[in-house]
Formats: structure tokens, sequence, C-alpha cells
């Protein structure tokens, strides 16, 4: 127990919620037609929420990857019809591939584009308010005072947001390996132009 | 089923909504972990609802105006879908289609170059059994967590140096070098004291960072509670309380200094955290001496262009990164030596 619950939900977010959709991509390919995708997904985050030694953790997508085996495993042995596909196929999802590449340890522009372009499809209210609320971290009831909203308003909001986000970045969302290699960087000067280098 | 599965997420985002405001009462929060505990998939729909709350919460070190300027080049939040119902997937693609002529107000600017070393070192967060004196330190472009005995959590940052002495009335860390943040787990009959040099820092239960840079006054950032800075070596020196959103500056024979700083430069200032060095319209001359801290690679910059300012997000190991993409922006060049890179016209 050397982590604490929010340092946990911490490593969640930074290890695991990146690469929800790629796990689930590699669920779906499986084809086990017992199985449903979202409640691995589901029951993946609790289960490494819970996991004992976190911090040892030295290549978070392929434990999260071996999280979901594991529970693929349990569904396949409770449920009694393991077929001999499913059983070949779980191999597949053992394909290791290299973790430490720069792209994806470098992120931070990576995420900030991720975060910012899942943000843009929310409602404005909603985005305003999980905005002030967690990244200039406001109170509930400072935020409700900025929007001239109630309280209850900014709850609901956030929960709505929240929402919307897990569909965002697990459904649809590419992992960033995948995502920034058509990815334009974009700086600019003292004077405000924008230069564009490939 | 998939149903189902929406409908847990969506109550997995209510009561995430609800914890973060902090207001639940007792009944309800019987009722949350009645439901968290009914189901593993539950549990796990509330762990990702948390940590997609933290994951906007990872940003503060970019601030929300460049946030939000990065968000107003997405066509979508363009057209304000007010009554949006399914939100799209991020790809890449959407990245690419970013709004060019919505030009970034405030600067929003990423080195995209290498990886990031800081980052990594804070992965492992060590835990360490309660002792008399135990010494930790980072090297240069290094950061690390320690977790003490106690609970309170240091985060160190490059070419920094703590001794944590514990005793059972009193828990003292002297700053040797550099800079921490300081999570201070809360005890009232155990104070928490850092000592720089000659000053003291105390607090019960708080965030705070303490920076002890060479030739540069003490500096004591506030994120959250009061601290109080004294100054063990000169009474006639008074002790000062500071509170959240404020910095004490502790400089020579000189009063100490308390001054209000906006969360935004709070959140800036420890971009560190997150490898990162975050500038805002800052000198090259400046920027330079604030990778210097991070690497033994030197930016050397030419005095006739020290002057020009630049403003952005970069990675804290990646000082020729950095050089490049300033160089590029200010249109000036690069000559690469060993240990050094030199911005030049």
């Amino acid at each position: 127990m050397s982590l604490s619950n929010h340092e946990r939900t911490e490593w969640l977010a930074r290890n695991v919620l990146p690469h929800e959709a790629l796990v689930r991509d590699r669920l779906k390919r499986l084809y086990v037609a017992t199985l449903d995708v979202d409640d691995v997904i589901q029951e993946m985050y609790a289960r490494i929420l819970a996991a004992p030694s976190l911090e040892s953790v030295r290549y978070p997508r392929q434990y999260a990857i071996q999280t979901a085996r594991g529970i693929v495993i349990d569904h396949l042995r409770r449920s009694r019809v393991v077929s001999i596909d499913a059983c070949e196929n779980l191999e597949e999802l053992d394909i290791e591939f290299p973790e430490t590449s720069a792209e994806e340890r470098l992120g931070f522009r990576g995420e900030i584009q991720e975060v910012a372009g899942a943000l843009a499809q929310l409602p404005r209210t909603c985005r305003e308010t999980l905005i002030l609320r967690r990244v200039e971290g406001l109170s509930q009831r400072e935020t409700a005072q900025r929007l001239g909203v109630t309280e209850k308003v900014i709850e609901s909001q956030m929960a709505r947001g929240v929402a919307m986000l897990v569909k965002v970045f697990g459904r649809g969302g590419k992992s960033r390996a995948h995502s920034s290699n058509n990815q334009v960087e974009r700086v600019t000067s003292e004077d405000g132009s924008v230069k564009r280098r490939d | 089923m998939g149903q189902l599965n929406d409908e847990i997420d969506r109550t997995a985002a209510e009561w995430a909504a609800k914890v973060a405001g902090g207001s639940l009462s007792l009944s309800e929060s019987e009722r949350f972990e009645a439901w968290r505990a009914a189901d593993i998939r539950h549990a796990g729909a509330f762990a990702r609802a948390q940590a997609i709350l933290v994951r906007l919460e990872r940003l503060r070190a970019v601030g929300a105006d460049a946030l939000r300027t990065t968000i107003e080049e997405y066509p979508a939040a363009a057209t304000d879908p007010e009554d949006c119902a399914e939100p799209q997937p991020v790809s890449g693609a959407s990245s690419a289609a970013m709004h060019p002529r919505l030009l970034m107000r405030r600067r929003l600017m990423v080195s995209g170059a290498a990886a990031c070393l800081a980052v990594a070192g804070l992965a492992g967060v060590f835990l360490l059994p309660v002792s008399s004196q135990q010494e930790f330190s980072t090297g240069l472009g290094e950061a690390r967590q320690v977790r003490l005995s106690d609970g309170s959590l240091v985060t160190l940052n490059t070419n920094s140096k703590i001794v944590v002495a514990y005793t059972d009335s009193v828990r003292k860390i002297r700053l040797i070098q550099g800079e921490a943040i300081f999570k201070v787990a809360k005890n009232k009959q155990r104070p928490f004291i850092v000592s720089a040099h000659d000053t003291d820092v105390r607090a019960v239960g708080t965030s705070f960072t303490v920076q002890l840079l060479p030739e540069k006054p003490v500096r004591i950032v506030v994120q959250e509670g009061v601290v109080e800075v004294v100054r063990r070596d000169a009474p006639a020196i008074v002790p000062v309380r500071a509170k959240a959103q404020t910095q004490a500056i502790v400089s020579g024979s000189a009063p100490i200094v308390v001054q209000s700083i906006a969360r935004p430069v709070v959140a800036r200032q420890l971009a560190w955290q997150y490898g990162r060095i975050a500038l805002e319209n800052e000198t090259l001359a400046d920027a330079a001496e604030e990778f210097s801290r991070y690497s033994d690679t030197r930016i050397v910059v030419d005095p006739a262009v020290a002057g020009r300012t630049i403003t952005g997000l970069f990675a804290a190991d990646d000082p020729v990164g950095f050089a490049k993409v300033a160089a590029s922006v200010l249109d000036l060049r690069v000559e690469e030596g060993p240990k050094e890179v030199r911005i030049v016209r």
C-alpha cells in the first residue's frame, strides 16, 4: 500500500487512459462471442486500481493488456465454453511492442492536443465547467459564481462532461502512437505570427 | 449489454462529480460505497471517471487560457454544439485539421523533440521506513518523489538534495540545495519544518515549494494552506505568514517579502513536476539559465539577441530541442557543439 488512492488514480490517468482505445481494439479482435468488451475495460480499471505494487510497473501499456487478458481468461473459465479459437487468439494479446519510444514518452504535446480536441466537442458550459474546476482549480462554489449558475448545475455539468469524455477518450480515441504522425508542430513568435515546422 | 455499460459510466460520472464537489453527505457516501462495491465494473468505471478528472488537472501547468486557445482551433468548438449528442472520437485527423486562421493569442508552444526524463523519474514513488536521518537527492535533469514515514510527499526537482530528520515531536527537513515541493500530512502535534540556510518554513498541513538556488534569495511558494517563515539567524527580521497563492522571498538582511501570485503562475512554476519548463515572455537569457538547472548541455545565447522573449512549454531535459524551436520562432540560428548549443543571429 505505498500509493495513495489519489496517486493510483493519477497513475491510471497517465498510464492507462491513453491506452484504453488500444486495449479495446485488441479485445475486439479476439472475437470471443460471449465477451463484452466494455465489461472487461471497466473491470480492468478496477483491477489496476487495486493492484498491490503499481509503482513497480515499468510497462504500463503491456500491464493493462495483461490485466485485460486475465479478465478474459476468467470469463472463459466461468462460461465453460472455451473455444479453441479464443485460446489461440489470446496469444495475440501477448504480442509485445516497444513502449519506450520517444514519441510516446514525450507525450505532453499530444496530451494537450488530445484533451483540447476532446473538450472542443463538449457543449460550451460543460467545457468551461471542467476547465474552471480542474485546470484553473476553482472550487465548485467559485465556478458557479463565475458562470452565474447554481452549484447543482456545476455538479451536473461536471458529470455530463466526464461521461462524454469517457466516450471520447475510450471508445473512439486512437492511441497516441497512431495519431501523432500527422500533427504539425505549431509555434508562435513574439509578434504572434504562427510558423509551422513539419 | 452495451446499454448497461453506458448506464454504469453515467452513474460513475455522477458520483465522480459529486465526490469532486466535496459535498457528499453521510447517507450519500454510504450509497456511493454500496454502489461501488456492488459490481467490479462500477468500481472500474468510477476509477476511470476520476482518472479523466485527473487528466484534466494535469494540464494545470499549461494554464487554462492556453488550453482554451488550443480548443478554439478545433472547428467543433467554433460551432458550439450546445446540443451535441454524440461526441466524435479524437483522432490525428482532427488535430491536423486545426483552424490555421485562429492564431494563438497566448501562445502555447511545445518542444517536440526528446523524451522526458523527469516524468519517467517521477513514475517511481519510494516508500521509506521510519528512521532518524535520511538523505535524498537528484542529479541534473532528474526529478523524484519520496513518500515520508508520516505520509507527507516530497517531490524533488533537478539537482536537489534534502536531509530528513524526523523526531517524535517535530518533522524536520533540511533543503541543502535545489527545489522541492512538500505536501504535508496534517499533524498539529508534530510541526513540519523545512530549513533552507537560515530560513525556517513551518507548516502543519499544507503544500508549498521551497527553492534554494545559488546566488538567489530563498523562495517559498505556497500552493495550499498557510506557512510561517522565520529567520533563525536574524531575530530582528520579523517572521511572516504566507498563505496560499503567495510567495515569500528571503534575502540577506532585508525584511521577508510576501507577494501574491496568480494561480496560473504557480502552476507554470511547477511545470517541472511533469518534466517541463513553462516560459511566458521570458528572455532567452533567462530561459538559458532555467535550462541550465536541468542539463549539463549549456545554452549560450548571443548577447545581441539575449533580450528576445519566448513563450511555451518545453521538455526540461532537452536544451537542444528548446534552442532549435526558439531559433526557428525568432528567426535565429543554432550552432551545436560538445555540451553546448549556441543561439546566434
